[in-house]
């Protein structure tokens, strides 16, 4: 189809203008910013960036004499990777004279090596037509070689795309899909993964001038291939492999056992009347994993007010000891009455100046606080640690005799290590320095999991340290003794003086999520926004769209059409079938707005713009900020992450 | 942010005793093994696979691979038996591979290596098969296929010996069925937390396969 090829050329051309691959020419511009404002600009851009990059990537990889293509890489790869090293080479040694010389070959080798190629990677990306072997422009490459690019290619997209909850095309995908009764939430992670054993139909449609995308379908589902368009596989797979399709990986929804002691809620929420204008509302949702098994949620969560106290305490039970959630309860429970007790007679003074409550703050080489009623606090965490560890010790002991756990483990006595559970605690209060107020948290850890604490003016700080072995999975728990040893938990304590805006605390199920914490933690405080969980109050539009205007987006009317862009409807697993929930994810919102997640949780005109619009769920609109933690907790999407999910946020309501 | 993987890593004796009925159905059974994975939402999600296989020499024909990307290699016999050069060249994957933990990294779940041999070795093992004893960098289960393999051999690499009665195409069928069984598991109670130098718990065996004590 001559007509579709030279629009194809055309398109070529204008992206080549913008590589500065063309002269200067405002044609070539024109048709580069239509390109920009295609609705499948960004599917389409990403697809030439892969291709530009694995160019990069051959000739690179022949200088570095990586992977057994070096022999047969093509003469254009090897000219282009000239470019780099003779041009650095010069750059150190050269004189003028010699520069010419250079000048004219770089001249020589962009005309007839560089753009060849690059607009070859261009038109692979956007055109349909040419059957896509494995990848590969040297189809003389040995098999097994070949195989390694093409894992590599893939693995770097899998990395690539493993840094967004979203998946490229997977929103349009899920809009336009074959209504299916038991989609989801593998789906999506199917998209994502399925890339080498799929079809990924691209298309030339007749009338817009820009080719559209479509995007990658799911091998599993029955009807996809009804477009007129003949799908053409990318990826061929091995002719020698069976293309049986695999049975669909569905996550199962199996309620909690009703046989075993010790039955947990699924799920639970609730919050509490705090003073001083905070808010305090914890959930713990039970995790994919162990709805697909049909085994209880292994984390618990507990808090209460103690005078100007408050007191929180979160806990996840080891997965691999059956009754540590067990655990959980009762060292949340016993921790927390402790504090409330011992907090009662703790009151912390005035401070003249911060520079008083700064030398307060100090601690001694024995890691004791200079201010005694600072110090009290400590040990009232370590005490409770130290209570808490006795009172599972005590119910193992209790339970050991009684016949339903003794069948449960197999006829085997319960011990102190069937308990086993982490244990975060966080009291807070209010410090008056001077004239001004300002709150003051105190924290301690054995196990995983996190606590953090944002300020007013928008700092992080973590205020635990995780215990964690080697490999992923690996940390301490209560139940070892000596992990409640002073010399460990000292370690393990943390202050927060300063203007609160946020205090999170939550189990590793959530942690893990946002990881490096540092600064991934704003990011959750982000997704709690942004999903109307906390609400912020409204500004005034203007300011907002004078914010917007230095964004990629522009406008408020911009946001809200790219909303798809950051907002996935995923599909949850529950007790009545499957839902589909309304999820904002800041990582994406940032992506679109051309800023970093950090940014965006700085600007709370950028913060209200994104999360203006529909609530996660039609009932969401007249639920109590606890109920939507619990759904969110319940919904948001990562890749590996099907543990139980506990967070417990106080916080202030305006920004 | 990249996920938790859980590496699987697949050590194949590919020498020429394994010739004939023998490598076809160890190449069934890693197929067999990679569909049933594919039908585990959990495995799909974290288990990445690699192969390596070693005869005279040793060489890992399939880089560490999501398990949806991953393509099963046809695996060809002849050679002697380099067992030393296999764990060599799987301590060096395993360490360009496999992610540790760190302060913007999360690292891999702890890897999961299953090697088979139904011979005695043939170069210099012992230097290679004690290091991996001492560090312990994953959780290996040596696999004694036939008469022709010593199970004591294998215990100087790691405590988990099993023992597959034959190299009968049924029995290797079994084999590969138990550690797709076991991956499956251990996929599943990774995602669970656990103290460190935790034994790992496998699935019964077949009735093929001995665990040797």
């Amino acid at each position: 189809m001559p007509e579709q090829d030279s629009e194809l050329e055309k398109l070529i051309q204008a992206v080549c203008w913008k590589l500065y691959l063309e002269p200067e020419s405002e044609k070539l511009k024109s048709r580069w910013k239509e390109f920009e404002k295609a609705p499948n600009y960004q599917e389409l851009i990403g697809e030439i960036g892969e291709k530009l990059l694995e160019l990069c990537r051959r000739s690179l990889n022949y200088r570095l004499g990586i992977g057994q293509t070096s022999a047969k890489l093509e003469e254009a790869e090897k000219k282009i990777h000239e470019l780099w090293t003779t041009f650095l080479e010069s750059m150190v040694t050269s004189s003028d004279i010699e520069l010419e010389k250079l000048k004219n070959s770089w001249h020589e080798i962009v005309k007839n090596y560089l753009k060849p190629a690059v607009c070859e990677a261009i038109h692979k990306a956007l055109s349909s037509q040419s059957p896509q072997g494995p990848e590969l422009p040297d189809s003389k490459d040995s098999k097994s070689s070949k195989d390694y690019e093409k894992k590599i290619d893939e693995l770097d997209k899998k990395i690539e795309r493993d840094t967004l909850p979203l998946k490229d095309g997977s929103l349009d995908k899920v809009e336009d899909s074959v209504p299916k009764t038991n989609s989801d939430q593998s789906n999506t992670a199917d998209q994502e993964d399925k890339v080498s054993s799929q079809t990924q139909q691209i298309s030339i449609s007749n009338n817009p001038p820009i080719p559209t995308y479509k995007p990658p379908e799911q091998k599993s589902a029955p009807s996809q291939n009804q477009s007129p368009q003949s799908p053409e596989p990318e990826n061929k797979p091995d002719p020698e492999a069976e293309i049986a399709s695999p049975p669909v990986a569905q996550w199962k929804y199996i309620p909690v056992p009703e046989d075993e002691p010790d039955k947990h809620d699924e799920s639970y929420c609730t919050s509490h009347p705090t003073t001083d204008g905070l808010k305090l509302i914890g959930a713990r949702v039970r995790g994919k994993m162990h709805k697909h098994n049909g085994t209880n949620c292994d984390d618990w969560f507990e808090f209460a007010n103690s005078g100007d106290w408050t007191i929180i305490a979160v806990s996840d039970g080891a997965g691999s000891k059956k009754f540590s959630r067990v655990g959980a309860k009762v060292s949340c429970r016993e921790a927390v009455a402790h504090l409330t007790e011992k907090l009662k007679a703790i009151e912390i003074k005035a401070r003249e100046t911060k520079e008083e409550l700064q030398a307060a703050l100090g601690r001694k080489p024995d890691w004791t606080f200079t201010g005694e009623d600072i110090d009290s606090v400590q040990n009232a965490l370590h005490q409770a640690m130290k209570v808490a560890y006795d009172a599972v010790k005590k119910k193992a002991k209790d339970c050991s005799q009684l016949v339903p756990y003794y069948k449960s483990l197999e006829n085997r006595e319960l011990d102190i290590k069937d308990l086993s559970a982490t244990l975060l605690l966080a009291v807070h209060t209010t410090i008056n320095v001077g004239e001004t107020q300002y709150s003051l948290v105190l924290t301690c850890q054995v196990g995983d999991g996190m606590l953090a604490a944002i300020s007013k003016e928008g700092t992080l700080r973590l205020l635990g340290k995780p215990d964690s072995g080697q490999f992923a999975g690996q940390t301490e728990f209560l139940t070892s003794k000596k992990k409640i040893d002073r010399e460990n938990l000292i370690k393990k304590t943390f202050v927060f003086p300063g203007n609160l805006k946020a205090l999170m605390v939550m189990t590793d199920g959530v942690a893990d999520d946002y990881f490096p914490n540092e600064p991934g933690i704003l990011a959750l405080y982000g997704d709690l926004v942004l999903n109307q969980v906390i609400e912020i109050p409204k500004l005034n539009e203007s300011e907002i769209n004078e914010k917007l205007r230095n964004t990629h987006l522009g406008s408020l009317p911009s946001v809200k059409e790219a909303k798809s862009k950051f907002q996935v409807p995923e599909k949850v697993i529950t007790a009545d079938g499957t839902k589909e929930v309304k999820i904002n994810y800041v990582d994406a919102y940032a992506k679109e707005l051309g800023v970093s997640p950090q940014d965006v949780v700085a600007s709370p005109a950028l913060l209200w713009a994104g999360a203006d619009g529909e609530p996660m769920c039609d009932e969401c609109k007249d639920k109590p900020p606890e109920e939507k933690l619990q759904i969110w907790l319940d919904s948001y999407y990562r890749r590996g992450s099907f543990d139980d999910r506990t967070l417990v946020v106080l916080y202030r309501e305006e920004v | 942010m990249s996920s938790r993987r859980l590496p699987v890593y697949l050590v194949l004796d590919c020498s020429g005793s394994m010739s004939g009925e023998p490598i076809q159905a160890v190449n069934q059974g890693v197929k067999a093994l990679v569909a049933e994975l594919k039908s585990e939402p959990y495995a799909i999600e974290t288990a990445y696979l690699s192969v390596i296989t070693f005869e005279s020499t040793a060489k890992q024909i399939s880089p560490l691979t999501e398990l949806m990307a991953f393509q099963e290699p046809t695996l060809v016999a002849g050679g002697g038996t380099s067992l030393g050069a296999a764990l060599k060249r799987l301590a060096q994957c395993m360490d360009k591979e496999v992610q540790k933990a760190s302060e913007n990294q999360k690292g891999d779940w702890k890897p999961l290596v299953f090697l088979m041999t139904d011979g005695q070795p043939t170069d210099n093992w012992q230097q290679a098969a004690t290091e991996l004893k001492q560090k312990k960098p994953a959780n290996i289960i040596a696999c004694a296929a036939g008469d022709g393999a010593d199970e004591y051999t294998l215990k100087q690499i790691t405590e988990i010996v099993v023992k597959l009665k034959s190299l009968q195409p049924d029995d290797l069928k079994a084999f590969f069925k138990w550690v797709s069984q076991s991956i499956k598991q251990t996929s599943q109670s990774v995602a669970q937390v656990t103290a460190d130098n935790q034994p790992i718990n496998l699935p019964p065996p077949p009735n093929v396969i001995t665990i040797i004590p």
